[in-house]
């Protein structure tokens, strides 16, 4: 008896341990928990930072900080801190919470945001799960998480997270946002980084075309949703740009379909942001890692097309 | 309810505290017998009174067999418990075939829409019951006097769905005595409940997502895809009904009662038949008793007596020529392997053993896939050109493979023998329990069902 009662007793103290652990730490396993939140907790601990890039995976992989920082000294503005804040398999809602949280960050001069088919998947904010339903295992779930921080936090269990968690811990603020895997985190500790050979593809050149007409009517929450983030960063001062990465097949891109150039449309009407469609621009193949994705040699040359795009356009308010 | 369910734990608290504070065995069974009863309604409730029929007739059978010794009674008894059982998991089945055979000789008849319920755990409850009265009939063990202790017998929630298959010998004496609380008992049935858990939540559900991705479409698999996911499929199903399985000793251990073992690391075996002693060990040694046996065993025609053996263990899996195959190709490599005197050097035990579990993994092909045009499509990716490699390999599926094919002859260890666990110090004891309860914590989410559920 006294054997069981010892093993009890062992069981009801780690437990008790990790609680209070994750009661400590609950904000940050939380961060660790999800790649958005992740991105999230990595600027908070890089502000303050003159440009963020908001998007899908394509943002990801299409702009890359160095470059584009880069890019704009090199045309004569004062070097700029720039952060990709872009998420995999992301959606309208995970952009609008992004937006929001990071609108008013200290240094912010330029948001830089992705409008495409991927960007606009609709889904709820995935970290908020508390249990659906309103079954016995769904409410003592929801009350769990509710009352526990180790239950709340429990997503960071899992073996990314616990990835993700070191990375915020050790080495958070080298990242600026462009890593996505283990095997990224490092490289970016042990490697540092450096920028592609710029040469080989140096007379390559693309111009953002304009997008016009159309009916925007089918796509009237989303457009709502980009007004609203246009609108929370011009309240705060800061400079906001939509933009449509390139594809590397133009002719079946959805990009290019009327209704999505009249969201474009529609969205620099309402919000007299410029919007920069780079999806029709015929790019090398050695630009791409797959249809929709840019290389790292892609990512690294359009990077510094779009700094210059910008440096062009009006916002040389927020690049100077 | 599952056992990995805050519901099950709700049931289990108040059905523990009940059973341990009550000072006479009536009660205590009457406390597990409610407790079985409920478990199983929240199920399917209508169901209950299938299970309570079938309680009632097996009972007053058996109790009718003690008093006189009769062929046609133990016949009658077990006609009706397997057409119970074939009705329920066959019938639709059986007609549907009968109707397409029809049409091949251009007797086209209406495809009948049936939309028949599977009450939980059918399969395992008729098997226990058959050889309840097989073994009365054979004087084996005295009928059963007490209703009671045959209603738990038959009931007894922690086996009910997909066992151990427990045998009356073995339960029957130890419910009908009053047993005092063995801490020790309770203490290694936490730990075998956690190390349930761990392998239904933390292994058999994380890799079920990459299984089942793979089954959906097998013909655009690339080589190396459809190898991996098969491997992945062999550990899901291992680390499901494994977990399940020990979950259920776990609860039995917690209750006083020892339930059988029902795995031994199966993919450690070095012949088939090694396998099917190490691999669902309850049903096995049923399929044994009373099927192989009585058609002949070994003293006469033993290769069909297997082949038909394993067919019949198919056919109990599931309703569907994938299952009917599965067991018969089973039978014939055993028969085959009966055959050939296998071979004592221990230097070829490793490949022996990465031999079975390459063949066992080929047939799990027809057990996984939902048609034969699926397994088939899966074979040909599997086995014919063109061999495309996919490059990129998801860390978790990688990770959860090595560690699960490193690690769970470390697990098996622990949760054989209790005093290999015994052997750590309580405050390892605790943190080895707490790791695997993190884990699940981790990967849990959304629930499955056990995968033996359906059988």
């Amino acid at each position: 008896m006294r054997r069981l009662g010892a093993y009890l007793l062992a069981l009801a103290l780690i437990g008790a341990a990790l609680e209070l652990f994750a009661r400590g730490f609950r904000t940050t396993l939380i961060d660790a928990s999800h790649r958005a939140l992740f991105k999230a907790a990595l600027l908070d601990r890089r502000l303050p930072v003159d440009v963020v890039f908001f998007g899908s995976s394509r943002t990801g992989e299409a702009l890359r900080p160095m470059s584009f920082s880069d890019e704009l000294a090199a045309g004569g503005a004062r070097r700029m801190s720039a952060f990709n804040m872009s998420v995999q398999y992301t959606s309208l809602e995970i952009l609008d919470a992004l937006a929001t949280r990071f609108a008013a960050a200290p240094g912010l001069r330029l948001a830089i945001v992705e409008v495409t088919k991927h960007q606009l998947t609709r889904a709820p904010v995935p970290w908020s799960d508390a249990p659906a339903g309103a079954d016995f295992d769904a409410r003592v779930g929801g009350w769990l998480v509710a009352h526990s921080a180790l239950v709340a936090a429990r997503k960071v269990l899992v073996l990314d997270s616990l990835a993700r968690l070191f990375a915020i811990l050790a080495v958070g603020g080298r990242f600026d946002g462009t890593e996505q895997f283990g095997t990224d985190y490092a490289a970016k500790i042990f490697g540092g980084a450096a920028d592609v050979d710029r040469s080989a593809y140096a007379a390559v050149e693309c111009a953002p075309v304009a997008s016009e007409g159309g009916d925007p009517s089918l796509f009237a929450g989303e457009l709502e949703i980009y007004t609203r983030i246009a609108g929370a960063f011009s309240a705060r001062g800061v400079q906001v740009v939509f933009y449509v990465p390139p594809m590397q097949d133009t002719v079946t891109a959805t990009e290019i379909d009327p209704n999505h150039r009249a969201l474009r449309a529609a969205l620099h009407a309402r919000t007299g942001a410029p919007v920069l469609d780079f999806s029709t621009c015929q790019l090398p193949p050695a630009y791409f890692r797959d249809a929709i994705h840019l290389s790292h040699v892609g990512g690294s040359h359009f990077s510094r097309m779009l700094a210059r795009a910008l440096a062009k356009e009006s916002v040389a308010r927020a690049v100077q | 309810m599952l056992f990995n369910s805050f519901s099950f734990l709700a049931l289990l608290a108040p059905a523990l505290l009940c059973y341990w504070a009550a000072r006479s065995q009536r009660v205590r069974l009457f406390v597990l017998f409610v407790a079985s009863a409920v478990f199983y309604a929240f199920h399917h409730w209508p169901s209950v009174f299938l299970l309570f029929a079938t309680i009632g007739v097996n009972f007053l059978a058996a109790r009718a067999q003690e008093r006189g010794r009769s062929r046609a009674l133990l016949t009658a008894v077990i006609v009706a418990d397997l057409g119970v059982l074939f009705w329920f998991k066959y019938a639709a089945f059986a007609i549907r075939e009968v109707v397409r055979g029809l049409s091949l000789f251009g007797l086209a008849l209406p495809e009948p829409q049936w939309s028949q319920w599977l009450p939980l755990g059918i399969s395992f409850f008729t098997f226990q019951v058959v050889a309840y009265q097989v073994d009365v009939y054979r004087r084996e063990i005295p009928a059963e006097r007490s209703l009671l202790v045959f209603a738990v017998f038959k009931s007894f929630f922690a086996q009910l769905i997909a066992g151990p298959i427990v045998r009356g010998k073995e339960l029957l004496p130890r419910l009908r005595e009053l047993a005092r609380f063995e801490p020790e008992r309770f203490h290694y049935g936490v730990f075998l409940f956690a190390s349930g858990v761990l392998l239904k939540i933390g292994v058999a559900d994380v890799l079920r997502q990459f299984v089942d991705e793979a089954f959906k479409a097998p013909a655009g698999l690339a080589t190396t895809d459809a190898w991996l996911s098969l491997v992945a499929f062999a550990f899901q199903l291992f680390a499901d009904f494994w977990g399940y399985s020990t979950m259920a000793r776990g609860i039995g251990e917690m209750f006083g009662v020892e339930l059988p073992l029902n795995f031994a690391a199966p993919y450690l075996a070095d012949s088939l038949q090694s396998f099917w002693r190490r691999w669902h060990i309850t049903l096995s040694q049923w399929f044994r008793d009373y099927v192989y046996v009585p058609l002949g065993g070994n003293r006469a025609k033993a290769a069909r007596n297997l082949i038909l053996t394993m067919t019949i263990a198919g056919v109990w899996h599931g309703a569907g020529w994938t299952f009917v195959l599965w067991g018969a190709l089973h039978g014939v490599w055993l028969a085959i392997e009966r055959r050939l005197a296998p071979s004592p050097s221990p230097s070829l035990r490793v490949l022996r053993t990465f031999g079975v579990f390459v063949g066992v993994c080929l047939l799990w092909v027809l057990f996984r896939a939902p048609t034969m045009d699926v397994a088939f499509a899966y074979y040909a990716r599997l086995l014919l050109p063109p061999y495309t490699a996919n490059p990129i390999v998801p860390e978790t599926l990688a990770i959860w493979l090595i560690g699960f094919a490193v690690l769970h002859p470390l697990l098996a260890k622990w949760t054989t023998d209790r005093l290999r666990f015994f052997a750590f110090p309580v405050w390892a004891q605790a943190a080895i329990t707490w790791f695997f309860l993190l884990v699940a914590l981790g990967y849990g989410g959304q629930k499955y069902d056990f995968v033996y559920f359906a059988f």
